[in-house]
């Protein structure tokens, strides 16, 4: 079946020196130019969350990023307002302006977004190649593990959660990596578990090489593509859960907004006004989408086949 | 489930006083029915009942079968003013006002067509007392002779649950006539034998049953059988329930088929109307309320009235600084309510600083906890005189059990306590169910927001929530005086005596503010225009005008 | 006993010969008994943590807002159902009751058998998942495979829109939207004439009924979007190999032969990830279930967890594991059929 491929394939792979390795990417990368898009609007996110963060001096950047206007004034006399020069995207329920909400809530998604992924990366990742590379019992009873993390009602943990720690802003990066690490781990064993039968493998094997060597040169960059989706993916889900989370007392406190949690409260009042939920959306989808082209820029440059 | 009130539901006849409000929809009785294959009514209860069997009811969204299937021994007037026969036709009460004699109402019979008999009742009384039944309600029927000792019976003992069931004050001297002895002379126990759990059930299905008597499979149309004005037709489990009209009622309904159906979410609920497969919804979500006032369709299918439903909020009287009463009052002071409702509720209900509600007997407005700004900040500064210090008051939590109305409503506080007192509260988010433990066993600062909805319109329904020691009570305040003026209320035989003694109760309890009084609800629901003859009173539950209503509505053609 | 890559440690011939003559069979009936014997383990201990977990959740299934219960009356239901017992005394009643199949009655409605609550509701949320998975997944892979044959072109970026946005917008929002644009939208439109019901699903067991489409779209887009995705850059990683630009420069017929191979290549990950996509879907969403009104076994585990309904909770999750372990279990016997160079070994 699978012959033709199996045979037909050369082992044909020199490994240059590490620094021109990284050298190469970054000149590969660059050249991408939806990546480096991305890379900026990402940046660009960053710039304006912390400036959301500073204090309200007159006349400072928090005057220009808010236009004179502040993420926790209240006007309820003019709720669900529509958007004007004084509120580019309106106001909410209490008559507070959804822009610099938006900004302000920024830097809460973005770093639950991101951070999380680095959990899920290192807990899942490290199972999951444990898993393939290893391969016998070890693979068996870490598989036999994340059957059971699968399976648990992972909203009883939350509710345990809450009760031992509180409303702690930090419970949420445990509460959302110990759940979500899962499919990562499973994607990365299966990825392992083809990649290891390849030929070149099997001759990095042969010749000597050792367990961390191979793993780190040929298993962790060949695996990289669907990793990278699935990180992607888990961007928006993070921060959407972090709304789901904030609801039910883990995580940010009212009156503090972050993306999830205007979407989350802008579908009590979608009838009323659905811009509650679009103008948050969109700004999420702008993060997913900036970090798929770095993404796909990471992995182009990455990639070892890439590279001649 | 959602608004986590009393029981609710409170039977209600015919049209009251109240529903003279009921705007737009209601309208004469006239010859414009539909056929009678158009005759469906399909209502939104929110939430699947947890059981059939009414003894052990206790949300609104089981009374809402209970009420139709079933029928108690009265029922709640259409003026809220006294209670009228239902199951029975008469009643006598001795003297001594300890011994109540109830005549069956001749020809009463079951769906089934088997007569209703006094021993039913006996069943169904001791069924709701019955510690290894264990109903939810059996609180209420305490005062019957011989049941105050229920605490102290241990259910696992089988010898002794029989001997305490058996020694309970309810006899059947004859197949019409039902007899209730009580402990002491309570004039509000009328009331109870009002509540539709106290409904007669077969003996022959509770023993067939056992312990599955009332479970919600699709074979309880065959296994349940009542005398109210509806049968179970139908049941689909987790979808809905079907009603159909009991031909043995002695009205006979016009509609042919009541679907109970389960939306819980509030926007589904709403969308289901505009799309026309729903009749009554069970509210409007607030921020629509404008939407729909705007809408030229939706606005003419709009009913609004005053319920008997309070809401507040609690402090925890137990610790400092909480327990300092001034400073209770600074908070209560500090928000502006009129802004509250025109703003954050969009006009839904009446800014309340009193405890009985506008349509119960005891309505006292009162200025105590009004809004007033200057005021409140005297107040701190007399609380801060006593020994109130900046740091425990920087300590204050509000929370509140998690829901987007109820986040909007603490992020509304904590900017008026901001704005007015220059505190900053802290808001803490938590699910139902922790919210409900940590209010009950005092792990909070204030709480909020409580309510509580009339289980039938008397004082003692209401003061008894903030005596010493009562459940109901969330603040862990304790008054002696209090205490004393509501006993006094609940046992005077002469309703003057009880309405002075419940008054001077009602200010103690405005002044001491042990909780900070809110709003008073209002009903605001969408009905469809070709709904006719539905009227509800200010008791009434969210969707139709329960027990007697339905006979009288029909579709128009 | 797992799947593991053939030893990597052996030399001679391409390991996939090596197991082949050995009796595919055989090999893998050994392999599936082993692994479906392991799920008893694993159901334990989804018990065992489950039940710890919802005795430590804060709150009783009596405590609740609003009129309190009596705490006489909490006692009796507490002595009614057990829940007076020793914690370790009730997990041994409880494990022997599943011994026996017996789930015990939920809490919240007395008299329920928490076997008859499932049966009950498993059809409908069983329908709805399995429509929505034979839909995803041609669709998913067949997106993801011209996305990444025509890289970068306008097909490309209009499947990376489209990925982008249902991942990005919560599955509450898609439904209510649809809702909205495509029940309440229409009706307007067209005075009533046309349009979709909100919700409701009248038969458990037909697929062709209009209601699941709007449920089907909601439950459907995040998880199709995914595997799009996936499959585009699984199949990217396969066509950069050298020996498939060889053959691809070699003209049509060939091409046609590469991209069975490819695609052969390139599903590793995806079935990976289709394994519990097919667990979520059949185990229901609960948002799903509750924007469109479906009385699916989703909304039941929910209002479970919300209700503290001990039995419901412990059988739904029982059923949620084992579907997960059975459907991990067939993704690892798929590898083998994709892929033969990964075994089966001990």
């Amino acid at each position: 079946m699978a012959t033709a491929i199996g045979l037909a394939h050369q082992v044909d792979w020199d490994v240059p020196e590490q620094t021109g390795l990284w050298k190469d990417a970054w000149v590969r990368f660059r050249r991408n130019r939806l990546a480096v898009a991305g890379l900026v609007v990402i940046v660009v996110m960053i710039v304006l969350a912390l400036g959301a963060r500073l204090p309200a001096t007159p006349g400072g950047l928090w005057k220009i990023l808010h236009l004179t206007n502040e993420p926790f004034l209240q006007d309820v006399t003019n709720s669900y307002a529509t958007p004007s020069l004084q509120h580019p995207l309106g106001t909410d329920i209490l008559g507070r302006d959804q822009l610099s909400r938006i900004l302000y809530g920024a830097s809460i998604s973005l770093t639950i977004g991101i951070v999380v992924q680095f959990l899920i990366l290192g807990i899942g990742g490290s199972i999951g190649m444990a898993a393939g590379y290893f391969g016998g019992w070890i693979d068996n009873l870490l598989m036999r593990f994340t059957d059971i993390m699968y399976a648990f009602p992972d909203l009883l943990l939350v509710l345990v959660f809450v009760a031992a720690f509180g409303p702690s802003f930090w419970s949420i990066f445990i509460a959302l990596g110990l759940v979500y690490w899962v499919g990562l781990a499973r994607l990365v064993r299966g990825q392992v578990l083809s990649i290891k039968e390849k030929e070149y493998v099997e001759a990095a094997i042969m010749t000597g090489t050792s367990p961390l060597k191979l793993i780190v040169k040929h298993l962790v960059p060949n695996s990289l593509g669907p990793v990278i989706v699935t990180l992607t993916f888990g961007i928006p889900a993070a921060i959407f859960t972090e709304a789901a989370l904030s609801f039910l007392g883990i995580g940010i406190r009212p009156p503090e907004p972050s993306w999830g949690v205007m979407i989350e409260d802008g579908y009590a009042g979608i009838f009323a006004d659905p811009r509650q939920v679009i103008f948050p959306g969109i700004a999420v989808a702008l993060t997913m989408l900036s970090f798929t082209f770095v993404g796909d820029g990471l992995r182009d440059a990455l990639d070892p086949r890439m590279r001649r | 489930m959602h608004l986590g009130v009393s029981i609710r539901a409170l039977a209600l006849a015919t049209a009251g006083v109240f529903a003279a409000v009921a705007c737009g929809p209601t309208t004469t009785t006239g010859n414009n029915q539909a056929p009678p294959d158009k005759q469906v009514l399909r209502v939104n209860i929110d939430t699947e009942p947890g059981t059939l069997d009414p003894t052990q009811q206790q949300w609104v969204y089981e009374a809402a079968v209970g009420r139709n299937v079933f029928e108690a021994l009265t029922r709640p007037k259409g003026d809220l003013s006294d209670v009228e026969g239902a199951a029975a036709s008469s009643w006598t009460i001795s003297p001594d006002g300890l011994t109540w004699t109830f005549k069956i109402r001749s020809g009463e019979k079951y769906s089934d067509g088997t007569p209703v008999t006094a021993s039913d009742f006996v069943t169904s009384y001791k069924r709701i007392l019955d510690p290894t039944v264990a109903a939810s309600y059996e609180s209420f029927f305490e005062i019957i002779a011989g049941a105050s000792g229920y605490a102290g019976v241990d259910a696992k003992n089988a010898a002794a649950v029989k001997t305490f069931v058996d020694g309970l004050g309810v006899s059947a001297p004859d197949a019409n006539t039902f007899v209730i002895k009580l402990d002491h002379a309570a004039p509000w126990f009328k009331w109870v034998t009002s509540l539709w759990l106290a409904a007669p059930i077969k003996k022959s299905e509770v023993d067939a049953a056992g312990a599955n008597f009332g479970a919600v499979t699709p074979d309880a149309a065959a296994k349940i059988h009542g005398n109210g004005a509806f049968v179970i037709s139908e049941l689909v489990p987790k979808d809905h329930i079907t009603l159909s009209p009991n031909k043995q009622y002695r009205t006979q309904a016009v509609l042919q088929k009541v679907q109970l159906l389960y939306y819980t979410d509030a926007n589904v609920e709403f969308a289901k109307f505009q799309n026309g497969e729903l009749d009554i919804t069970r509210g409007v979500p607030s921020p629509d309320v404008p939407t729909v006032l705007g809408d030229p369709k939706l606005s003419k299918q709009v009913l609004r009235g005053p319920t008997l439903l309070n809401w507040w909020v609690d402090f925890n009287t137990t610790k400092a600084p909480l327990n300092n009463t001034d400073l209770r009052l600074a908070l209560s002071k500090s928000i502006d309510r009129d802004s509250y409702i025109k703003n954050v509720r969009k006009g839904i209900g009446t800014p309340s600083t009193y405890f009985i509600p506008n349509g119960e007997r005891g309505y006292e407005p009162s200025d105590t906890q009004k809004f007033d700004c200057t005021a409140a900040k005297a107040s701190l500064a007399k609380a801060k005189s006593a020994g109130v210090t900046d740091a425990q008051l920087a300590t204050l939590h509000y929370m509140y059990s998690a829901s987007s109305a109820r986040k909007v409503t603490a992020e509304f506080f904590q900017q008026q306590w901001q704005t007015c007192l220059g505190i900053n509260v802290t808001v803490d988010a938590v699910e139902s169910k922790t919210y409900a433990r940590n209010l009950r066993t005092h792990n909070y600062s204030i709480g909020g927001v409580s309510g509580w909805q009339a289980d039938y319109p008397d004082g003692q329904d209401w003061f008894d929530i903030f005596v010493t020691g009562s459940g109901n009570q969330f603040s862990g305040w304790s008054n002696k005086q209090y205490d004393d003026l509501v006993q006094k209320g609940d046992n005077a035989p002469k309703q003057a005596d009880r309405d002075t003694a419940y008054s001077a109760a009602q200010k103690l309890l405005e002044q001491e503010a042990p909780v900070m009084f809110l709003y008073q609800d209002e009903k605001f629901l969408l009905i469809a225009s070709k709904v006719k003859g539905y009227t509800k009173t200010a008791l009434d539950d969210d969707w139709i005008g329960d027990v007697a209503t339905p006979t009288s509505m029909y579709i128009a053609a | 006993m797992s799947v593991t890559a053939g030893a990597p440690f052996r030399r001679g011939a391409p390991s996939f010969l090596s197991w082949i003559p050995t009796g595919r069979g055989t090999t893998l009936t050994i392999y599936i008994v082993k692994r479906l014997l392991w799920m008893i383990p694993v159901l334990f201990f989804v018990i065992v943590i489950t039940f710890v977990l919802m005795h430590l959740a804060p709150g009783s299934p009596w405590d609740r807002e609003g009129r309190q219960l009596s705490p006489q009356v909490v006692e009796n239901l507490n002595i009614k159902y057990g829940l007076d017992k020793p914690l370790w005394q009730q997990f041994l009643i409880y494990v022997w009751g599943v011994i026996h199949f017996d789930f015990g009655d939920s809490l919240r409605q007395p008299g329920q058998h928490v076997s008859d609550l499932i049966l009950v509701s498993w059809p409908y949320t069983f329908t709805l998942g399995a429509v929505t998975f034979i839909l995803l997944v041609p669709i998913g892979i067949g997106l993801g495979v011209i996305a990444a044959l025509r890289q970068n072109s306008l097909v490309d970026y209009t499947a990376l829109g489209l990925a982008t946005a249902a991942a990005s917008t919560p599955n509450f929002v898609v439904g209510i939207f649809l809702i909205i644009i495509f029940a309440l939208g229409m009706n307007k439109l067209t005075g009533g004439t046309f349009y979709f019901p909100t919700g409701g699903m009248p038969s458990p067991f037909n697929p062709f009924q209009v209601e699941l489409i709007m449920p089907v779209i909601t439950l459907g887009a995040l998880p199709t979007a995914y595997i799009a995705r996936l499959t585009r850059s699984s199949t990217l990683d396969t066509l950069r190999q050298d020996f498939v630009r060889t053959a691809w420069a070699k003209g049509l017929k060939a091409r046609l032969v590469v991209i069975r191979h490819v695609l052969k290549n390139s599903l590793i990950p995806v079935v990976t990830a289709l394994g519990p996509t097919f667990a979520f879907l059949i185990t229901g969403s609960f948002i799903t279930e509750t924007l469109f009104s479906i009385p699916g076994i989703g909304r039941t585990f929910v209002s479970s967890i919300a209700a503290r309904d001990y039995t419901v909770i412990l059988g739904t999750t029982i059923l949620f594991a084992l579907l997960i372990a059975l459907v991990n279990l067939v993704v690892d016997v798929l590898y083998v059929f994709i892929d033969p160079r990964v075994r089966l070994t001990e």
